[in-house]
């Protein structure tokens, strides 16, 4: 079967919106975003809740969209589904960015630019230890506003961190407006791919071309691995994909009826093609 | 000191494979060594230090001991808040090797002085900032510093000027009425003050402060007891560092000293030249200091005779 989504990542939209409504909070469009994305992250990666060294890396660079992972972690059992419930409650792990306190966390992120360095750090310390654990990154496309990015992106080129993976949700959106009209850097693959990556563009809501990428770039790769996963804003829920609002808007009561609707139908489609 | 403190590494990276010697291009004829010995713990990330952070804190989550080695201020204001949500929110034991504090690059200029680096990182929450006094303190204290768990800062002057005096960390002994506690290689300015105040018939007693942490305040007050009239001083900006630190420990204290800063004083811009002639421009004079403390003594009942 051609899985465009997948009915793990439609679920863990379901819990994004869920959670949200719950919370009142807003950042929809950037979690809703990225579904497939941590789904297909959860589906290749080796992952721990523990700890164990060994473990593979995740860095939500676009620590903004949290809820997105919270939601993964849930879904694939490494926290309680009921820990979902504290989100933005006081005392809780959970806050609109990440802690790595919080199990399946690896590092605090939420100021943009900062995470992906954190992962060629993690990427860095498996080269030197000749380790084979691999770091995924989530980054953000107004990250590349971000003179540290490029920094990061420039460094792990030039050592060839071949174990670094960065799946860039290419959703064309920012906070206050489209990318292309705020701060446009050109053809990024491009630029990329001259400074050292292997570059793929891919679907970014389809979770069995972004798992097949990464799959035959560790097994063919001499270089870092840049995904540029192209990608809806809010997707999964009409009224808000490629909205620039609903990056910080949370729903009404009658909104989120409808969005839940039309994620539980898209659920039921997926069942029904099986 | 630099060198010392390459070669007190490569000493330490010979047994422990954790080190890595991170460089945001600077440390010509310093670092070699260390790059030749071990080629592949020594990364130059290139005129980035934030990335330089970035990655240290990746390594060190890794289990890894990253120093990340650049001019003092460069190494920690550039990639402050990298340092901020790094290192010290992930409490990771990332050591950042700052060159040259103080005023130390004299002609260079205000963009490589080092002069308001500790008040910035002396904010953070379980971060050790380290100015050791001279190289056979860094010597003797860095395999110590080394196994801390903490992230650490270390201010390195370029040159050591070796010096016995005692360390407050140390200290056991209370100051005397009058005393001077200078931060790291400042004691050499200190001792100068100690003279100036001995030639007038006002002994004191100095100490170097060469570590701020959260156990700092209880050390201070602990060595004021006694102390009437305390003259601290830093090769940094009187406000936000040493001045600072000590001042925030007598309040919390409740302890009454006079305090007096001896510093940078305004923005040292204007005008260039050696470090030592920019610090008799833009620090605090001796003389001035010297009457100070006359005069508060004169005002208050302290005993500042020699016995």
């Amino acid at each position: 079967m051609n899985i465009e989504s997948s009915s793990d990542a439609q679920n863990i939209r379901k819990l994004i919106l869920k959670t949200a409504f719950r919370a009142n909070k807003g950042h929809l469009g950037s979690a809703l975003s990225i579904c497939e994305i941590v789904t297909t992250i959860f589906k290749v990666a080796k992952l721990s809740s523990d700890k164990n060294s060994q473990r593979d890396r995740v860095v939500m660079s676009k620590g903004h969209a949290a809820l997105a992972w919270f939601s993964a972690l849930a879904h694939f059992d490494v926290i309680p589904l009921e820990e979902l419930e504290t989100y933005c409650v006081d005392g809780s792990l959970l806050g609109t960015h990440p802690d790595p306190e919080l199990p399946g966390v690896d590092f605090m992120t939420g100021s943009l630019g900062q995470g992906i360095g954190f992962g060629v750090g993690a990427a860095l310390a498996a080269k030197i230890e000749g380790s084979e654990r691999q770091v995924f990154v989530v980054l953000s496309d107004s990250e590349l506003n971000e003179g540290s990015t490029w920094e990061s992106i420039a460094l792990a080129g030039q050592l060839k961190l071949d174990r670094l993976v960065v799946i860039l949700d290419r959703n064309g959106q920012q906070a206050l407006g489209k990318t292309k009209d705020i701060l446009s850097f050109g053809e990024i693959p491009l630029i990329v791919g001259e400074l050292g990556w292997n570059v793929v563009e891919v679907s970014g809501h389809n979770c069995s071309e972004m798992s097949e990428v990464i799959e035959h770039a560790n097994k063919s790769s001499k270089g870092p691995l840049f995904v540029v996963a192209e990608t809806i804003a809010g997707k999964g829920v009409s009224f808000m994909e490629g909205k620039v609002e609903w990056h910080y808007m949370p729903m009404t009561h009658e909104q989120f009826t409808c969005a839940i609707g039309e994620v539980d139908a898209a659920i039921e489609a997926l069942q029904g093609g099986r | 000191m630099r060198t010392e403190l390459i070669d007190e590494l490569c000493v330490l990276a010979e047994h422990d494979r954790r080190i890595v010697l991170l460089t945001a291009d600077l440390g010509f004829g310093v670092i070699d060594r260390f790059r030749e010995r071990f080629p592949e713990r020594f990364i130059n990330v290139g005129v980035a230090e934030q990335s330089m952070i970035a990655t240290a804190t990746g390594l060190a989550e890794a289990g890894l001991i990253p120093y990340c080695y650049s001019i003092a201020t460069f190494a920690t204001l550039r990639p402050f808040e990298f340092i901020r949500n790094g290192p010290v929110a992930h409490r990771l034991p990332v050591r950042i090797v700052g060159i040259g504090p103080g005023m130390d690059y004299g002609v260079d200029g205000l963009t490589h002085f080092a002069i308001d680096d500790v008040g910035v990182l002396r904010s953070q929450p379980g971060l050790l900032i380290w100015a050791p006094g001279d190289a056979s303190e860094l010597r003797s204290d860095l395999r110590d510093i080394h196994v801390d768990p903490r992230p650490v800062y270390m201010r390195i002057p370029r040159i050591s000027v070796a010096t016995d005096l005692p360390r407050l960390h140390h200290s056991t002994e209370s100051s005397s009425a009058v005393a001077i506690l200078s931060l790291g290689d400042a004691h050499v300015r200190g001792e100068a003050i100690r003279g100036a105040l001995t030639d007038e018939g006002i002994e004191s007693s100095h100490v170097i402060v060469s570590r701020l942490d959260e156990y700092f305040a209880q050390d201070v007050l602990q060595y004021l007891q006694q102390c009437k009239v305390c003259v601290v001083v830093e090769n940094h900006y009187i406000r936000g560092g040493l001045f600072a630190a000590v001042s925030e420990g007598l309040a919390l204290g409740g302890l009454g000293v006079h305090v007096i800063p001896v510093g940078v004083e305004r923005l040292p811009v204007g005008r260039v030249g050696t470090s030592k002639y920019m610090e008799s421009v833009f620090m605090t004079s001796t003389d001035v200091v010297v009457k100070r403390v006359i005069t508060l003594c004169r005002t208050s009942t302290v005993n500042i005779e020699h016995d």
